[in-house]
């Protein structure tokens, strides 16, 4: 016994020798951002440093970042057979905002390339710094896009939104894909005389489910529904009127690294907040995918219609039919 | 030993009077029953054409024809393919309901199945119910 532990931490040692201790050093850390999208050409990689922390902080949420100062090479590998890579070189952008879309900071350094992931296929993301001899890395399996079992695309089915009768939702997620947000997105004209404003209303919600293969259904609220038109929308007065002029169901797929991601902190409804999490060897950030499925040309039912316009809890907000 | 016995029965005692507050409900009496239930066996009607591609669309109530005819409805279900039974609570009554099924089949497959229009054509069947207090009523749409 007394031989086996020596041996034990050898080997230990050994195993690790290859890790950047990442909080350590003094030059900063790479913070790497990165959320594939399957249903675009081109995909970005966001760059940024950040200098984590002594020991002990790792109990604080966020961190803050800095510019990348620093030559950097930046390359994707995709592995649609167990021999040779496709390799993707991605290159600096500066005419885009980076303060908008996943994980928006202005310190971040964006960089591009063209590809279309491909379904189910493994991904790595490499970064050479060459000043400091090493690699960043992840790699992630690309997600499907999923299913919309209901609400379905079939004309005369309708979205009722009553109080007898909560609205079931029926999704086929893909492998690999564990955090979803979908939502009920209405188009919605507030009519004033000639003019008319165009809004939008969204009612959904998100879930963190591990991948499992079963149909995944979920209860969504009528009563929220209502509740959450009276917040968004005041009375209407005179001869002024608002029109549901479109209805879709949308479907936001996240690969497992998000489902971590925000299991971690229970981030709620803000799940792109940048956190010290890593899917990355030698730095921080995340490397995932994401796809989008929708089901549009949907129609609210005669009940909801009269429910929107003839209750007295909801006639103020002058919708018609 | 003696001592820990007497714990375990003081202990005892205290479960039951505390759960016997929380379990009995008082004095009140139970709240009177004023609903009865509509139970809807929303079965597919029988087709020469792949079960997949037959989908319930509609299942709404009304308290009378010319409402059920109208839209003017005081219940509907989202229907979907994987659910069969449809439960309304409702006082009780007369009550007419229709059940709408269509067809998604490519070609003139639908129309020869009894679809109006082929493709996403609605076939309907509606039904009387009589609601009575406490009681479930099971109704089956039965498509001509």
């Amino acid at each position: 016994m007394n031989r086996i532990i020596p041996i034990f931490l050898i080997l230990l040692l050994v195993s690790c020798s290859n890790e950047l201790p990442v909080n350590m050093d003094s030059s900063g850390v790479p913070v790497v951002y990165c959320v594939l999208d399957m249903d675009d050409s081109l995909q970005q990689v966001r760059l940024a440093k950040s200098f984590l922390p002594q020991e002990g902080d790792f109990e604080q949420d966020h961190y803050t970042v800095e510019q990348w100062n620093e030559p950097v090479e930046i390359y994707l590998e995709e592995w649609t057979d167990a021999h040779t890579p496709v390799i993707y070189n991605f290159s600096r952008v500066n005419e885009i905002s980076q303060d908008t879309g996943f994980f928006a900071d202005p310190s971040f350094q964006l960089y591009q390339t063209y590809l279309k992931p491909i379904e189910n296929t493994v991904y790595y993301l490499y970064l050479w710094f060459p000043e400091r001899q090493y690699f960043t890395y992840a790699s992630t399996t690309a997600i499907g896009h999923t299913e919309i079992i209901n609400p379905a695309a079939i004309p005369s089915r309708k979205v009722t939104f009553s109080e007898t009768d909560d609205y079931i939702i029926e999704l086929q997620p893909q492998p690999n894909t564990e955090f979803l947000q979908f939502n009920f997105h209405l188009t919605i004209e507030q009519h004033s005389g000639d003019d008319f404003i165009q809004g939008h209303f969204n009612l959904g919600d998100q879930v963190n489910q591990e991948y499992n293969g079963q149909v995944m259904t979920y209860l969504l609220n009528s009563e929220r529904f209502y509740a959450d038109l009276l917040k968004q929308y005041d009375t209407l007065t005179g001869n002024d009127y608002r029109h549901i002029t479109g209805i879709e169901f949308n479907v936001f797929s996240y690969g497992s690294e998000l489902r971590i991601y925000n299991q971690l902190y229970d981030n709620g409804s803000q799940p792109w907040e940048i956190q010290s999490y890593s899917s990355f060897r030698n730095g921080f950030g995340l490397f995932s995918s994401k796809a989008k499925s929708r089901t549009a040309n949907l129609e609210l039912s005669d009940l909801t219609y009269y429910i929107l316009t003839n209750d007295p809890r909801y006639k103020h907000l002058k919708f018609v039919q | 030993m003696k001592a820990l016995r007497y714990l375990i029965l003081i202990l005892l005692v205290f479960i039951i009077v505390r759960c016997d507050g929380v379990t009995g409900g008082g004095d009140n009496p139970p709240e009177p029953v004023t609903t009865g239930i509509l139970e809807v066996d929303f079965q597919l009607p029988t087709v020469q054409l792949p079960t997949k591609n037959i989908h319930r669309v509609d299942l709404s109530i009304a308290r009378t024809t010319d409402s059920l005819n109208k839209g003017l409805f005081i219940s509907s279900a989202n229907v979907l393919d994987s659910k069969t039974i449809y439960r309304f609570t409702l006082v009780p009554g007369t009550y007419y309901y229709r059940a709408g099924v269509t067809c998604s089949c490519l070609g003139d497959s639908c129309l020869w199945g009894g679809f109006p229009g082929g493709r996403y054509g609605v076939r309907w069947a509606s039904g009387k119910v009589i609601i009575a207090l406490g009681q479930v009523t099971r109704d089956v749409p039965s498509f001509q």
